[in-house]
């Protein structure tokens, strides 16, 4: 069980990076999920610093994000090494290094409860979220910071909180908190949350499996 | 004459008997009973077994729509319907997160036993100081990927990574299909794959036949609800059984009523009555009654060729009960049943005896069809050869007389016998000789012993199952590496070996890949030696966290490993242990009981040097390859030899009892040629043909030879006795076109094995009929034969 639990625990860290959440009666939630999900398109870049048990010093990588809504998202890590990881509905594949061999996640139930979290934030669906975490929000919509803690296991036993920073314009920052005391840190500082793809663009991205050339993430 | 109180018996019995057999009739067409049983060779005991084993059992079903969304959702909701399904064994549509729990559950804890599958070679150097060093670095590189979500948790107490190779390993066991949305579907995408096990055999065609109903029935439903084009498609070898049942059956509804009425016909042309026809069908009939019966308690199921051949008995046994009707009701003066009986009961029974004798030599043989037919043949001639003689009589006292014409027929007919007599022998001999010349063309035959060839399958039916079959790129199923073993861990051992030399074949271009066992669990002895080699290396916990720390990782990270490491290693894990998990079915594909031993199974892709994988497996005890489809036809050439070697026992058989019975040469050779020319002129019309000869060919010649000596027999006694020769022939002709007239409709079957049956003997049997007089007037002893002997 320690096994799924972790992993449904990672999944929710690459996810996290866009959550949003929620009060049920707490109109500036309602504004930040509104932002969420009325984006064209988000293309960011993105930092981050895992600072794990196992290692004695941080460990840095970058890469950029898309999404394309409804339910089309793509990470790729070009520092220290290259990863893919591209989902388009429930459909995810990974892969590692540029020459690597694509593993199709589709059928892994933890690639899949990572699918439902992400359309479940991005579509708004409130009712998920707050089956899945208590949430605070403190600040408005120009300057919010939002703090998720699991109600249940799986979650509940790896996971300490997920908070999330943004404002107007998309998410800023992401930290994730372990309870064995990892801590992964992810921030998104040139995020475009109204980014259109054109049809060629989606194609590279989603069916190439490769990033935007000039994307400004790269580095 | 049966009394009363006998007739009442007989009645009851032979109702009980229908009503047995009615609750209990079930028509197979298993191919198994095709192949031999018994201990002649561990591999035809091994083939039979695999013919209904979970190799035979699997189905496959493709389903596609418009949208692949679609089938996807079609297929998972059709899965959840079929796992449900009583006749469902386990269904394969997905990797489920019990999958995953219990992989993890069982796996891990015995990741150090299953770091390679060659220890001694392999370790040392892959837990070298730069190996080590190398293995962290890549470690620290992905924990910067988001896959490290799968291994992360993990990397603490497996450093190494031996729990990860094994996933994959696990995983990718399905490399011809791939997982979208959690359903395994075709590399392209295009179609869902669903793979099924059944309970019952594949050959147990009234339970695939519901299973296949019951499918089409949900699948229905769900296009209904669905729509956007959804198609199912199934590779499965039980649709082919009940293809084939359903063909025969409906093949047997109209040989039964063609038969029925080209009898009735032939009946009320000559014998005039219905009472008539009832008396003379009775003892056939009774034949058949208590042959199903007794086969069915003897054997417990019938199947569908058996079932035919039952059917076509009617002619044969119909040969006995008109004989008898015919000469009674010609007799002149006339006489009683019980003298018609008295009289003509030497031939009768020599006659059965005679029939018999050609049918024993296939009870003999190992094939369980055969034996069958054998059986089926034998009770049912014995049982209407009794009938004929203690029941006939009795109701022939109550049968009317035969209508003028018939007495006219025989008059025609013993007059042309007259003639034909006082022809000069040697017109007479050369009509036989020709006959006899027919042997030039014998070594034209030619031979198939292809079994598939015995049945024909709806075309459409086989392109879909291949079809099907390309989507999933299943491997060949009739070709394959198979292992056994007296227990499980044994099995495994063998396993392990197999995989090792299979792998070396690989690579030498013999073969192009298999799918082993060994994907998923390796022998207790190799899982120890992994062990071994880690206890030899008493200083790894320190290198590997000085390699890990210089790559930075914390020092001490791994105290999870190095506590494994230094503990007692868990017993190794079992594929009895893997059998009782929720992974069982996992394992369906390669491993199952073969009989009171343990059948692992590897599948071989692209064996293009069947030879080389032979020499490579050699010197393994109880390891076989076995090319399942060349073997069985092997069977058969072997089988049909051994047949047509059984004719010639047969037939010396039927020269003994004729022997026995007429003690002078002439009689014997009189009776017994027709028979004999019959099977060389068959043989010459098929090469004439260009219709290649196979097994039931020659059964079928078997069964000719047996009827031509009857009605060698019949001649040869009648003649001898002075009788009205016309009332033998005539009764003989009767039987003759009411065998040829059931066999007639055999030929006409889409079946290749009821064709086969069908066309030799209806061709036969005319040919018994024209030669049985020709031959009695060719050798019969006349008055010159006499005056120059004496």
């Amino acid at each position: 069980m320690r096994f799924v639990a972790a992993c449904c625990l990672s999944f929710v860290l690459t996810t996290a990076g866009f959550a949003s959440a929620v009060r049920a009666d707490d109109p500036a939630l309602d504004a930040v999920l509104a932002r969420m999900a009325s984006t064209a398109g988000v293309e960011t870049a993105f930092e981050e610093r895992k600072e794990l048990s196992l290692l004695s010093e941080p460990l840095d990588s970058h890469g950029v994000l898309y999404f394309v809504p409804p339910d089309r998202f793509a990470r790729f890590t070009l520092h220290p090494g290259f990863t893919s990881l591209v989902v388009e509905g429930r459909s995810v594949h990974l892969r590692e290094g540029r020459d690597g061999e694509d593993t199709d996640l589709s059928g892994n139930p933890v690639a899949r409860l990572f699918t439902e979290h992400f359309v479940a934030l991005w579509s708004g669906d409130r009712a998920k979220l707050e089956h899945l975490y208590a949430a605070q929000l403190q600040g408005d919509l120009t300057d919010w910071e939002l703090r998720l803690v699991p109600r249940r296991a799986p979650l509940a036993g790896v996971l300490d909180a997920i908070t999330l920073r943004g404002d107007r314009e998309a998410v800023r920052e992401m930290i994730v908190q372990e309870r064995d005391g990892d801590r992964t840190v992810t921030r998104f500082p040139e995020a475009n949350g109204d980014r259109v793809f054109s049809a060629a663009e989606i194609e590279r991205i989603f069916t190439q499996r490769t990033p935007l050339r000039g994307a400004s993430a790269g580095r | 004459m049966l009394g009363r109180r006998s007739a009442l018996a007989l009645i009851a019995a032979a109702l009980a008997m229908a009503i047995y057999s009615g609750l209990h009739l079930r028509v197979g067409t298993d191919i198994t009973n095709f192949l031999p049983v018994g201990s002649r060779s561990e591999l035809a005991a091994l083939s039979s077994r695999l013919a209904d084993s979970p190799l035979t059992r699997t189905i496959v079903l493709s389903i596609a729509a418009d949208e692949p969304a679609v089938a996807i959702a079609a297929a998972h909701e059709l899965a959840e319907h079929l796992r449900a399904h009583p006749e469902v064994a386990w269904v394969r549509s997905e990797v489920g997160a019990t999958d995953l729990e219990e992989v993890y559950r069982l796996y891990f804890p015995h990741r150090l036993a299953l770091l390679s599958d060659r220890p001694e070679q392999e370790l040392p150097v892959r837990l070298s100081d730069a190996e080590l060093r190398a293995r962290a670095r890549e470690l620290r590189q992905r924990l910067a990927s988001p896959a490290s979500s799968f291994f992360e948790p993990l990397v603490a107490a497996d450093p190494l990574g031996a729990f990860e190779a094994r996933v994959r390993s696990w995983q990718e066991r399905e490399t011809t299909l791939r997982m979208v949305d959690g359903q395994l579907v075709t590399p392209d995408g295009r179609f869902a794959i669903l793979l099924l096990g059944t309970r019952s055999s594949a050959f147990d065609s009234g339970s695939q036949g519901r299973l296949l109903a019951d499918l089409e029935t949900a699948f229905d439903a769900i296009v209904a609800r669905r729509g956007a084009g959804l198609r199912l498609e199934r590779s499965a070898v039980g649709a082919f059984a009940v293809a084939a049942e359903r063909s025969i059956k409906r093949e047997l509804v109209w040989i039964i009523s063609g038969s029925a009425i080209g009898v009735t016909l032939l009946f009320l042309a000559f014998v005039a009555s219905a009472r008539g026809l009832v008396i003379v069908v009775l003892p056939p009939l009774s034949g058949i009654l208590v042959a199903v019966t007794s086969s069915l308690l003897v054997f417990g199921r019938l199947d569908g060729l058996t079932m035919a051949f039952g059917t076509s008995l009617m002619g044969i046994a119909i040969d006995y009960s008109n004989h008898l009707l015919l000469h009674h009701g010609l007799a002149r003066p006339p006489e009683s049943p019980l003298r018609t009986a008295a009289r003509l009961r030497g031939s009768l029974v020599l006659g059965a005896l005679t029939t018999v004798a050609s049918f024993v030599g296939l009870l003999l043989t190992p094939f369980p069809a055969f034996r069958q037919m054998a059986f089926f043949a034998i009770t049912g001639v014995l049982t209407s050869l009794a009938a004929s003689l203690w029941i006939l009589p009795t109701l022939l006292a109550r049968a009317p007389a035969l209508p003028a014409r018939t007495r006219v027929a025989a008059a025609h007919f013993d007059r042309a016998y007259r003639h034909l007599e006082r022809l000069p022998r040697r017109w007479l001999f050369a009509g036989l000789a020709l006959c006899t010349a027919s042997a030039i063309a014998l070594p034209a035959v030619e031979w198939s012993d292809d079994l598939s060839r015995l049945t024909r399958f709806d075309p459409a039916l086989v392109d879909e199952d291949r079809r099907v079959r390309e989507r999933v790129e299943q491997l060949d199923g009739s070709r394959f590496v198979i292992a056994l073993a007296p227990d499980y861990d044994t099995a495994v051992a063998r396993n392990d070996e197999i995989h090792a030399r299979l792998e070396a074949v690989a690579e030498t271009g013999a073969l192009d890949s298999t799918r082993s066992l060994h994907a998923l669990l390796w022998s207790p002895e190799l899982q120890r030696r992994n062990l071994d080699v880690l206890a030899a290396l008493p200083d790894l916990t320190q290198r590997l966290d000085a390699a890990f720390r210089a790559e930075g990782f914390r020092p001490g990270a791994f105290a999870a490993f190095a506590d494994a490491l230094a503990g007692p290693p868990p017993a190794p894990l079992r594929l009895g242990e893997l059998l009782a998990s929720p992974l069982r079915d996992l394992f369906a594909p390669f491993v199952f009981e073969l009989g009171d031993r343990i059948a692992v199974v590897t599948y071989l892709r692209g064996l293009h040097d069947p030879g080389a994988v032979r020499a490579a497996l050699a010197d393994l005890d109880d390891v076989h390859l076995l090319d399942q489809r060349s073997f069985v036809d092997d069977i058969y050439r072997e089988f049909r030899e051994t047949s047509l070697r059984q004719i010639l026992f047969g037939s010396g058989l039927v020269l003994l009892l004729l022997a026995l019975r007429y003690r002078a040469w002439r009689p014997v050779l009189a009776a017994f040629v027709p028979s004999a020319l019959v099977a060389l002129v068959v043989l010459a019309v098929l090469a004439g043909l260009r219709e290649p000869a196979n097994l039931l060919h020659v059964m079928s010649l078997v069964m000719v030879i047996g009827m031509g000596v009857d009605y060698g027999i019949f001649c040869v006694d009648s003649v001898g006795r002075g009788e009205e020769f016309g009332a033998t022939l005539l009764s003989l002709l009767l039987s003759c076109l009411t065998t040829a007239l059931v066999f007639g409709t055999l030929s006409l079957s889409s079946q290749p094995s009821l064709r086969a049956i069908g066309l030799t003997t209806g061709v036969g049997i005319l040919l018994s009929f024209a030669l049985a007089p020709l031959s009695v007037a060719a050798l019969r002893e006349r008055p010159a034969d006499r005056n120059a002997r004496g």
